[in-house]
């Protein structure tokens, strides 16, 4: 394996799409970390997360003909940020709206504890973590997403190649949305915030 | 003077600048006081960002190491341990039960069908007997070898893991024809060895599809459901017939009450016709009982008639054999009805009240009386509970001018006066709710832990059921003309609408989907049925003709719309809607267009409840949450006026309106004042009629009694 970990990412790509499984272990091996951290912060539980990065390196697996290689510039750690970044928000879409259905469900449920809904997973976590990760998702998306990469490590360029945008507006977008989120924060818990 | 770009200054907090920037902007800041406070601002924002944002970052415990993280997402890959790479191999879909698509098992069991009839008779009636079941045994043979491997891991596993998610098309059929469902004993069934293990039996099922692996809470003896208390031990599908020639119930007349008991699987009582509604005792009952053969009987039996009061003391009866002996059962053919007269005399100074009538069979030469099984009716030392009769003229004191509330309490329901006269328990079970004439009431009682629906008068005599399924039951709804239940059903996070006679007949599922559809709501005028519908993705709501037709979405998908009701005169449907976090009440026409927000809730505020119309249009009645206290509101239909009725009591999630509008009834959870509660439409006048009660339901009767 020692080869493999001083190849690019271009490189392994290539190799991958070739059929190389062992390029697809080195793959995974340098960015599951990162992919894993940001899809933490966004579910907030160990075993979804778990899953969701499985999901999306199994889309990696299954088709890695959908990353062009472009030279050595090759952005696999960006189409893999992109993906990962995609399918929480879509778990969260469908979480919430499972989350209202459920709360219906055991309104009108009249049999006490013998039943499908779980009234316990409707109770909304007051727990500090639940309630920065509300306040992180009440953002725009794209200010979530920029607050998110950037405080799980990602450089300006990173950033501007995940989410499409110009480095140099990187910084000033990076200042607006920390204070959308400082002031939401503030003014939903202003006991903590000073 | 230079201007401050706090873009340029992030990116030097974040030592994102080349070279060439960078010193300009450390000119910059030399310069400028300016420069440098807004850098300082940029900071600490940066930083409480940061530590803010840090703490959604996993701890230790939460950590994923990426080696163990890949050794899982391989063994996912290559689940048989293969070694090598597995790039483009494709899964290979599960192994599916063979006995659904075995052809040849499917012609040997239909072959057998007209044999394994008659035999399985044999079997109930004398016990396991060997030689008789021939050609029962090539069935039992093939089933137990072929499939005894998979069954028994099956039975091994809890009830939920049994019923795999896979299910079984039957042949093709026209609608509504009996299905009949072989069902293959895994283990000893109740009753001594009556279900013995590799015994057959069949089930009837109303639906073309039924998943494999399905437990079957009845088994078919003869002709009907005969229950057979599986607790201890599972029925399992394991084959399906479709029998199109088999009749489902005999013709009785009109008048008649159908019902289903069994007696020693010999014979059943199919319906029964009580010729006056009150008894008078000076003449007596007069009872007509339908009976039906369902195989040749060797002894003569003996009809007994009780009526008992509350405390089962038998005050009158009668003993005969049918039809006053000139149809003695050893003469009865097999599915032959009998209509079986009887009288039955009172004693003198008969007390006027409500007494039980009890029916049943005896073997004279012996006095024995015949085991009895019924679905739908009360059995009770092998006796039927027919019905219950009122002897004598009602006390009439006791009815209420106001009408009268059902409600739930210590897992009962209760029926009170609304003006707080007789407390009445009615029977055991949830959800009550009035037929449109005040005279039925459609309830949820579990059998065999499953919720079912069931019917009964609205003093609780002859509770019926209506409902048999492997599912769970939900939100029985009369419709207009009382003819007809609209119901919920399904499993898990499928849920359909369906509708049934209120007499148990026809049962039809109206829509079919993969989603979860509740909250069926009848039109004013019968014609339509509105429902909300959830697909793991959006929550809308739909309309669609009373037989399933015409189906169409309403809602605008862009917010979550659920519960609807419509306009007392059918020109409207109101309904929830959540659009971003903010809950209101709506109003549309009938067709979906022009929806209106009723309510301008605050964004804390949560709609906790139904909606429920006043019977005159006017008000809608719903509860609201703010800051952890649910009050009742009313808003008038125009949107106007919207009102607190309630302080400092949390209510709970169904209101009931006064006929005439001028009340409303609710459920309140608050400590110390828990209870079923009264209060005007305009909030004055909190009375509380009962204490402990529980939710969720509330229902006011349809009329007013006389």
């Amino acid at each position: 394996m020692s080869d493999q970990t001083v190849l690019s990412d271009a490189k392994l790509l290539g190799r991958l799409q070739a059929g190389d499984e062992a390029s697809f272990e080195a793959l995974f091996l340098r960015h599951y970390n990162r992919i894993y951290t940001v899809l933490f912060v966004l579910l907030g539980s160990k075993a979804d997360a778990e899953d969701m990065a499985q999901q999306v390196f199994l889309k990696l697996y299954h088709a890695p003909e959908r990353i062009r290689i472009e030279g050595d510039e090759t952005n696999v750690a960006g189409w893999l940020y992109r993906v990962a970044l995609n399918e929480a928000y879509n778990a969260l879409r469908s979480q919430k709206r499972r989350a209202a259905w459920q709360e219906q469900f055991t309104r009108l449920w009249p049999f006490g504890s013998a039943s499908p809904p779980d009234p316990a997973q409707l109770v909304e976590s007051q727990d500090t973590q639940a309630r920065v990760r509300r306040i992180l998702l009440e953002l725009k998306p794209r200010q979530a997403r920029l607050l998110l990469l950037r405080h799980t490590g990602l450089s300006y360029a990173e950033l501007a190649a995940v989410l499409d945008i110009a480095p140099g507006s990187v910084g000033s977008l990076l200042t607006r949305a920390e204070r959308a989120f400082r002031e939401k924060y503030r003014r939903a818990f202003p006991e903590e915030s000073e | 003077m230079m201007r401050v770009d706090q873009g340029k200054l992030r990116a030097y907090l974040d030592g994102e600048l080349s070279a060439a920037e960078r010193e300009f902007v450390e000119k910059l800041l030399a310069d400028s006081p300016e420069a440098q406070a807004s850098l300082a601002q940029l900071d600490q924002t940066r930083d409480e960002v940061n530590q803010t944002l840090g703490l959604l970052l996993p701890t230790a415990e939460a950590a994923s190491p990426a080696g163990w993280a890949l050794k899982r997402l391989q063994a996912r890959l290559n689940p048989d341990g293969q070694v090598g790479p597995a790039l483009n191999k494709k899964s290979s879909p599960k192994q599916a039960t063979a006995v659904w698509e075995s052809p040849s098992l499917l012609a040997e069991i239909k072959a057998n069908f007209k044999n394994f009839r008659y035999h399985w008779r044999q079997v109930m009636t004398r016990g396991f007997v060997l030689a008789t079941i021939a050609g029962l045994m090539i069935v039992v043979t093939i089933l137990a070898l072929a499939l005894w491997p998979d069954m028994a891991q099956r039975v091994a596993e809890p009830v939920q893991s049994v019923v795999p998610p896979e299910t079984v098309n039957l042949p093709p059929t026209e609608e509504d024809i009996p299905t009949t469902i072989v069902v293959v004993a895994l283990q000893p069934i109740s009753r001594g060895a009556e279900f013995v293990p590799g015994s057959i039996g069949r089930h009837k099922w109303p639906a073309r599809n039924l998943p494999s692996g399905y437990i079957a809470n009845e088994a078919e003896a003869i002709g009907k459901v005969a229950r057979t208390d599986i607790v201890q031990g599972q029925v399992i599908v394991q084959g399906m017939l479709v029998d199109p020639s088999r009749s489902d119930t005999p013709e009785l007349p009109p008048a008649a009450i159908p019902l289903s008991a069994v007696f020693n699987y010999e014979i059943e009582l199919i319906g029964y016709q009580l010729q006056q509604k009150t008894i008078d005792p000076k003449e007596g009952i007069e009872l007509i009982l339908y009976w039906r053969s369902l195989q040749a009987v060797a002894k003569d039996y003996t009809v007994f008639i009780h009526l008992a009061d509350a405390n089962r003391l038998i005050l009158a009866q009668e003993d005969s054999p049918p039809v006053q002996g000139q149809s003695p059962t050893s003469r009865w053919q097999p599915d032959q009805v009998i209509e079986d007269r009887h009288h039955i005399p009172m004693p003198q100074n008969f007390p006027v009240g409500k007494y039980d009538l009890i029916v049943g069979l005896y073997n004279s030469a012996t006095g024995e009386r015949l085991s009895v099984q019924s679905e739908n009716h009360l059995v009770q030392d092998n006796s039927i509970l027919l019905t219950r009769v009122q002897m004598g003229e009602a006390d009439s004191t006791t009815a209420s001018t106001s009408g009268a509330i059902l409600f739930q309490k210590d897992s009962g329901i209760y029926v009170i006066n609304a003006d707080g006269t007789n407390l009445t328990r009615l029977a055991s079970g949830n959800n009550p709710t009035w037929s449109p004439d005040g005279q039925r009431i459609a309830f949820l009682a579990t059998y065999n832990s499953k919720p079912e629906i069931y019917v009964m008068n609205a003093d609780g005599a002859n509770p019926t059921r209506l409902t048999y399924s492997s599912g769970v039951f939900l939100q029985p709804v009369w419709s207009p003309d009382g003819q007809r239940l609209a119901f919920v059903s399904g499993q898990n996070d499928v849920t359909d609408i369906y509708v049934i006679n209120a007499d148990g007949t026809n049962q039809v599922k109206l829509t079919d989907s993969s989603a979860s559809n509740i909250d069926p709501r009848w039109s004013p005028d019968g014609q339509r049925l509105a429902f909300a519908s959830y697909d793991g993705n959006q929550h809308n709501i739909y309309v669609m003709n009373a037989n399933g037709t015409n189906l169409t979405k309403l809602t605008d998908s862009s917010a979550m719309s659920w519960r609807p009701i419509w306009s007392p005169d059918g020109q409207h449907i109101a309904f929830l809607a959540r659009q971003g976090e903010i809950d209101n009440v709506y109003l549309m026409n009938a067709d979906g267009a022009n929806p209106t927000p009723l309510t301008d809730n605050p964004s804390s505020a949560k709609i906790t409840s139904e909606l429920v119309w006043s019977p005159d249009g006017q008000h809608l009645a719903f509860a609201l949450e703010i800051d952890g206290q649910t009050s009742l509101y009313t808003v008038n239909a125009d949107g106007t006026n919207q009102t607190r009725l309630t302080d400092n009591l949390n209510v709970g999630f169904d209101f009931a309106w006064s006929p005439d509008s001028q009340r409303l009834a609710f459920i309140s959870y608050t400590e110390n004042q828990a209870g079923l509660f009264l209060i005007n439409a305009d909030g004055t006048n909190l009375t509380r009629l009962a204490d402990n009660a529980v939710g969720p339901f509330v229902e006011w009767s349809p009329h007013h009694s006389s």
